[in-house]
């Protein structure tokens, strides 16, 4: 993977994305503007499971307990004590990064099979909890989220894309920092071989358990955006299947790419609105696309069209020579 | 103190179904140091095979068993070949994504086909209660226990007196030491995979009376799964005692408790058995190979 340059090819590049997503909001209708704000909102979390997985090589299967603990924090401190949705977030992120340190505690000794079995059983108690702790979570029914406000506007469902959009393209610059950072270069490193890492003098866990606080962090973002814009949660955003959506649009698009969960996000909130004739078969369309990447295009879309783009530009004198990013 | 007992008595109806599903996991994953996420899936397929089979083309319940058995066995290779072999050389947790995938598509294969309907297994044995020292047991829980303990013994023998049992032992002990010594080692992954399935199918077919088959009952398999890391993973005994031990964990809880909070009970088991003993009650901590 070619990585995003630093100074003014970045800035122009991260102008360009600020610009594309404002005249995006410009032209499309509410409906659709609605579904890339749920892009935005899922491409987040997919960027938490890729930068603890598929940077970090810590495996998760339950992102959706993270985008759980963001969401219920902000519809239980707006619904119930009345908090502004600026207040509830960073408690949101908060959490969900206490939640991210605590699950990561075991796997700081323990294997990838066994760091799967935590996440997914981190998950499903979230899950569990945010069904049957009614007096908390009103259990099944939900809770309701009251419209976010800024200095006296009101902003609705349709106005709430612009503070989905400022969150992502933060995030996202925040994502690529880290990865081009010295700490990002650690997480790479432990991922390929953690015992040579260790060896060369990267802190196991010290950069463990920072990947797994930023990936739920991301989560939590996501899930609290998520509240915001649906002014309403419910367990079942955050069951199972949701946790391996983050992971296949990961797949699909490219994990260990920056833009692969963004590609990833984009197919598969926007597939299953183009398909509405085949909801049912939705869920099994998305999983044989998981499969079928996973044998035979492991690198992802974006890793695909790398190549792709190698392959055009092959003539032209070789830079230096870049591992491939594919997990 | 006859509340105790009776809660014992059903914590070991259920556990004997998890022990089952337990044992196949643990098969799977000494074979081929997989965690399959889709046995719970299996334990759904064998359990509609069995419907079908019995209510559909009206075979006895035994034909209907061992046909159904046999099905998901199939099932299994069959996914062991398409979905898992291709992943062979590539990273452990690409084979487990891989799993995730397959459980995703028969659960919706499975509700695209026959919808949400809720099927009821009818009962093979009667469900009128009757009294044994004090507690209350019925035909049909006692039966369940039977055949769960007489699967776990059919494998058992198969593992310790049949020659792919012997190559599976070989095979989880060394695969390369195996290999040299003439064991087809995709042989004994096919073999695996299939009783797993097998083993998932009965346990999903003696449940199929207690609970509604639908799509989503595979998520019981869950159950096995936790069981199977309560016993150490690796051991095929502790899978069958994590089994018993889950089932008589979960009763306890969701009587003195809450049963509404009994499956969260039975997951914080889970993560501290993970935190505190992470090779389980009989596992042996694994060395990492460098």
């Amino acid at each position: 993977m070619r990585r995003p340059g630093r100074g003014w090819g970045a800035g122009i590049g991260w102008l360009l994305a600020t610009a594309g997503l404002a005249a995006l909001a410009a032209v499309l209708p509410e409906y659709p503007r609605f579904v890339l704000s749920l892009t935005l909102v899922n491409a987040i979390a997919a960027m938490g499971v890729n930068l603890s997985m598929g940077y970090a090589g810590q495996v998760s299967v339950g992102h959706a307990g993270f985008a759980a603990i963001g969401a219920y924090t902000t519809a239980i401190l707006m619904g119930r004590l009345d908090v502004s949705f600026w207040a509830t977030l960073p408690v949101g992120g908060a959490l969900a990064i206490l939640c991210g340190i605590l699950i990561g505690l075991p796997a700081l000794k323990l294997s990838h099979l066994y760091i799967a079995m935590v996440t997914f059983g981190f998950g499903q108690v979230v899950n569990l909890i945010s069904l049957n702790w009614v007096d908390l979570t009103n259990g099944p029914n939900g809770l309701a989220v009251p419209p976010t406000s800024l200095g006296g506007y009101v902003f609705s469902p349709d106005s709430f894309y612009y503070i989905i959009a400022a969150f992502f393209l933060v995030l996202s610059w925040i994502a690529g920092n880290i990865v081009r950072s010295r700490m990002g270069r650690g997480f790479l490193a432990i991922r390929d071989s953690e015992v040579a890492a260790e060896s060369m003098g990267v802190h196991l866990a010290k950069y463990k358990t920072i990947a797994f606080a930023v990936g739920a962090f991301y989560g939590g973002m996501s899930g609290a955006l998520y509240a915001g814009l649906s002014n309403y949660v419910n367990p079942d955003a955050f069951i199972f299947p949701v946790s391996v959506l983050y992971l296949t649009m990961n797949v699909v698009g490219g994990m260990g790419t920056l833009a692969g969960p963004v590609v990833g996000a984009l197919v598969f909130t926007v597939m299953p609105e183009l398909l509405r004739g085949f909801a049912e078969y939705k869920e099994f369309l998305s999983g044989g696309l998981l499969l079928l990447f996973l044998v035979f295009f492991p690198e992802g879309l974006v890793g695909m069209l790398d190549r792709l783009g190698d392959k055009l530009v092959r003539s032209a004198p070789a830079g230096t020579a870049s591992a491939t990013d594919v997990a | 103190m006859a509340l105790l007992g009776q809660v014992l008595a059903s914590g070991l109806i259920l556990g004997s179904l998890y022990a089952l599903t337990a044992l196949g996991f643990v098969i799977i994953f000494r074979a081929t140091g997989v965690i399959n996420f889709a046995q719970g899936e299996m334990m759904m397929i064998g359990a509609i095979f069995a419907l079908i089979l019995y209510q559909d083309y009206g075979l006895g319940y035994v034909p209907a068993f061992v046909l159904a058995l046999v099905g998901a066995w199939l099932t299994g290779v069959l996914l062991e070949r398409v979905a898992y072999r291709p992943l062979l050389n590539a990273p452990v947790f690409t084979v487990i994504l891989s799993t995730v995938a397959v459980a995703q598509m028969l659960r919706s294969g499975v509700r695209a086909f026959r919808g949400n309907e809720l099927s009821l297994f009818p009962p093979i044995l009667s469900t009128a209660p009757f009294t044994l020292a004090g507690i209350t047991l019925t035909p049909l829980g006692v039966g369940i226990v039977a055949v769960s303990l007489a699967c776990l013994l059919a494998f058992v023998a198969f593992f310790r007196f049949t020659r792919i049992g012997w190559a599976m032992r070989a095979t989880a002990q060394n695969k390369e030491a195996a290999a040299l010594v003439g064991v087809s080692v995709p042989q004994v992954f096919s073999v695996s995979w299939g009783i797993s399935a097998a083993l998932a199918a009965a346990a999903g077919i003696l449940l199929a009376p207690l609970i509604a088959i639908t799509p989503d009952m595979g998520a019981i398999g869950i159950k096995g799964f936790i069981a199977a890391i309560m016993g150490g993973y690796s051991s095929l005994f502790g899978a069958v005692v994590g089994g018993f031990l889950l089932g008589v964990v979960e009763n306890l809880a969701g009587v003195y408790i809450s049963s509404g909070f009994k499956d969260v009970v039975t997951f914080g088991v889970l993560i501290a058995v993970l935190i505190l003993r992470p090779a389980g009650l009989f596992g042996s901590a694994g060395t990492q190979r460098v």
